[in-house]
């Protein structure tokens, strides 16, 4: 290791002035350009323009005084004796924020363009439970950054070490040696990337450039005036199909360079610390995760990508309140195998799917009446607006919606199941995109059932499982089944001695 | 932090059928002073309401004659049905303490059960309101990791015995982390 003392005060690299710095300024002018407009609306003699100039050269000096201060402030060291990490900020008041070692869930690198120009890294120290989440040191070189997480990251095992049980009973053993290699990787290579981005979902991408198509279209059509023949006809669908096709192709594209720009040299590693991603080109990500912090874990297909064997993970951590969507870590172009070792570290016993339960048929009919609501609420609007419409075409979009939507929410419906088996809940659902949340039971928060007034005739209720990753519902179920798996899972917690975080 | 003790492990299998049942505890009513709470807090939305319905009859009274008395008489229709939800929320609602958990049962359109065990309880608190004060009441809040949706707060106790089951609550969380 280097000869970073990191039990001493310690501040960042000096370069992070720079960082605070244009942070600084960048939310001044965030928040003072209307000012700015306001000079220049008006007119405009010398001394307006020689005070704007003193008054901006003054920001910028004040700015400046405020960053060096900032940095200068800022420090950080580990107090060996009360065993926490402690971090002392701020210009006017000052704070001190200290964590324990066991209340660190784990430590992130993160840069952003602007960190990756000045060769930074963002150290970030996610806290479990308390109100100030995680505490951020935005400007650490690599190897000031690096020797931090891997020492706090061993502190925190060691705190910890006694709660970790069997899960991770290994990987403690093999913590001393810090060189230790890799147990297994997997890297996303341009070939997986190209194939990602080819099968993922572009409808987003092609909705901007439908509305985009169609304004123009309005802008090219014929004069009506020109008697429409067979050929106008035939020539306006032949573009209409080119034009379509043209569309698919730069959504395509679009979202193809989406897909490079997020997962770019992404890097899944299992460590002696826990699984190890990194991956991004515009903002690099590193993440450590540990098995007890995953509290529910997805896998997403569609039936295109299942042939080409590329699976999406997505990993819900335990977070405090209710932001769950930012703690959810994708990992995209995973192959079976990797999934099934990625589960082999997160679960003690392999995730199994044994009993299934299956919504009632009621489902199915809620489902398809709220897809006619927005139908009713089109044609009331058309009914009572002074479109003169096309009768025979109105009635065709209807019919072709209907069919469309009913077929869909069949295939939803059928899709859904339930899972239990001895230690796992595994959801299912999804008609494209299909998804299987899995959930170890031991690490439910609780159990809720609920019950409208009218479900009760049919003997029905809704299931919804509490993780700290997030809630998971089963809609519809029949209530001596519910009550039963609430039993169960109850029994499952209870009985529990691990530690669900 | 839970100490591993090797020869105590025990994994015999359960018969499904031995598993304690949620469906079988007796649930402990609410009291009925909540009944009294809620009805304040309904009547003193329908004072307001009825009272801008006033005002505007009052000043504009030219113009919306007509619809007035509809008004008046959807506004004590609407507030007659937030009444009778507020006593059948009351008559439904619970809570039963187990060994191992805390079951609390609420709602009259949507009824809701939600079961707590308390090796996953973060922290308990109680807390009081104006109108708890001036009735004799107390709220039970308590707090998991699965956020706002699995957290319960459990109204309509007497503050002495809410103060008693936040106690008991604690000493029976086995704290993890």
């Amino acid at each position: 290791m280097s000869d970073l003392d990191f039990y001493k005060p310690q501040r960042q690299s000096v370069v992070g002035i720079v960082l605070i710095f244009s942070t600084a300024l960048f939310q001044l002018i965030r928040n003072f350009w209307v000012v700015g407009v306001y000079f220049f609306v008006r007119e405009i003699n010398e001394e307006i323009i020689l005070y704007s100039i003193l008054g901006f050269v003054l920001i910028l000096l004040l700015t400046l005084i405020y960053s060096v201060l900032s940095y200068l402030r800022f420090r950080f060291y580990i107090d060996e004796n009360k065993e926490e990490f402690v971090l002392e900020k701020g210009v006017i008041s000052s704070e001190v924020v200290s964590i324990p070692y066991n209340k660190i869930q784990q430590v992130n690198f993160k840069r952003n363009l602007l960190q990756r120009l000045i060769g930074v890294y963002s150290v970030v120290i996610d806290t479990a439970g308390s109100k100030d989440k995680e505490v951020e040191i935005k400007a650490l070189s690599k190897a000031q950054a690096d020797s931090l997480g891997a020492l706090l990251m061993k502190l925190t095992l060691s705190a910890r070490q006694p709660a970790q049980e069997l899960e991770t009973s290994e990987d403690v053993s093999g913590e001393r040696d810090e060189q230790v290699p890799a147990q297994w990787e997997h890297k996303l290579g341009f070939k997986t990337l190209l194939k990602l981005g080819l099968t993922s979902n572009y409808f987003r991408g092609l909705a901007i450039l439908l509305a985009f198509y169609f304004s123009l279209r309005e802008q090219l059509q014929f004069t009506e005036e020109v008697l429409p023949t067979p050929d106008f006809y035939l020539m306006e669908l032949a573009s209409s199909v080119i034009m379509i096709l043209l569309l698919i192709l730069v959504g395509m594209l679009i979202t193809l360079g989406e897909t490079f720009i997020k997962y770019y040299n992404l890097e899944l590693k299992k460590t002696p610390a826990g699984l190890q991603l990194e991956m991004g080109l515009r903002e690099n990500t590193r993440v450590t995760l540990r098995a007890e912090r995953v509290q529910l874990l997805q896998v997403l297909t569609n039936p295109i990508q299942k042939k080409l064997d590329l699976y999406k993970l997505k990993i819900a951590l335990a977070s405090s309140g209710d932001d769950l969507k930012k703690d959810k870590i994708q990992i995209p172009g995973i192959p079976a195998h990797i999934v099934k070792k990625v589960e082999a570290y997160l679960y003690t016993s392999p995730v199994s799917e044994e009993k299934f339960l299956r919504p009632h048929r009621l489902v199915l009919f809620r489902r398809i009446s709220r897809g006619i609501l927005p139908l009713i609420i089109t044609s009331l609007i058309l009914l009572f607006s002074s479109f003169s419409l096309n009768m025979e075409w109105v009635v065709g979009a209807l019919i072709v919606y209907l069919l469309l939507m009913t077929g869909f929410q069949v295939l939803y419906f059928r899709s859904l199941e339930l899972s239990v088996s001895e230690d796992f809940l595994v959801k299912s659902s999804g008609v494209w995109i299909r998804k299987k949340q899995i959930i170890e039971m031991y690490k439910l928060q609780s159990v809720s059932i609920s019950q409208p007034l009218w479900y009760k005739r049919r003997k029905l209720v809704n299931i919804i499982f509490h993780t700290a990753g997030g809630d998971v519902a089963f809609l519809f179920i029949d209530e001596n089944e519910a009550k039963s798996l609430m039993n169960y899972l109850l029994f499952k917690i209870e009985s529990s001695k691990k530690a669900w975080m | 932090m839970d100490p591993i003790i090797p020869e105590n492990f025990e994994n015999q299998q359960i018969s499904v059928s031995s598993i304690p049942r949620v469906e079988e505890v007796e649930f402990e009513p609410l009291s009925p002073k909540q009944l009294v709470k809620s009805n304040i807090s309904t009547s003193i939305s329908l004072g307001l309401f009825l009272g801008i319905a006033g005002g505007i009859y009052y000043f504009f009274g030219e113009i919306y004659n007509g619809y007035f008395p509809l008004v008046i008489t959807l506004l004590l229709l609407i507030f007659l049905w937030s009444y009778i939800s507020n006593w059948q929320w009351l008559k439904r609602s619970g809570y039963a303490v187990r060994e191992r958990d805390i079951i609390f049962k609420r709602g009259f359109l949507f009824e809701k059960t939600t079961v707590v065990p308390f090796n996953r309880i973060q922290h308990v608190s109680t807390q009081r309101g104006m109108l708890d004060k001036m009735l004799g009441l107390s709220t039970l809040e308590i707090f998991t990791a699965g956020g706002s949706g699995s957290d319960i707060a459990i109204p309509g106790l007497t503050p002495e015995l809410a103060a008693s089951l936040k106690e008991a609550l604690s000493a029976r969380i086995t704290h993890h982390v």
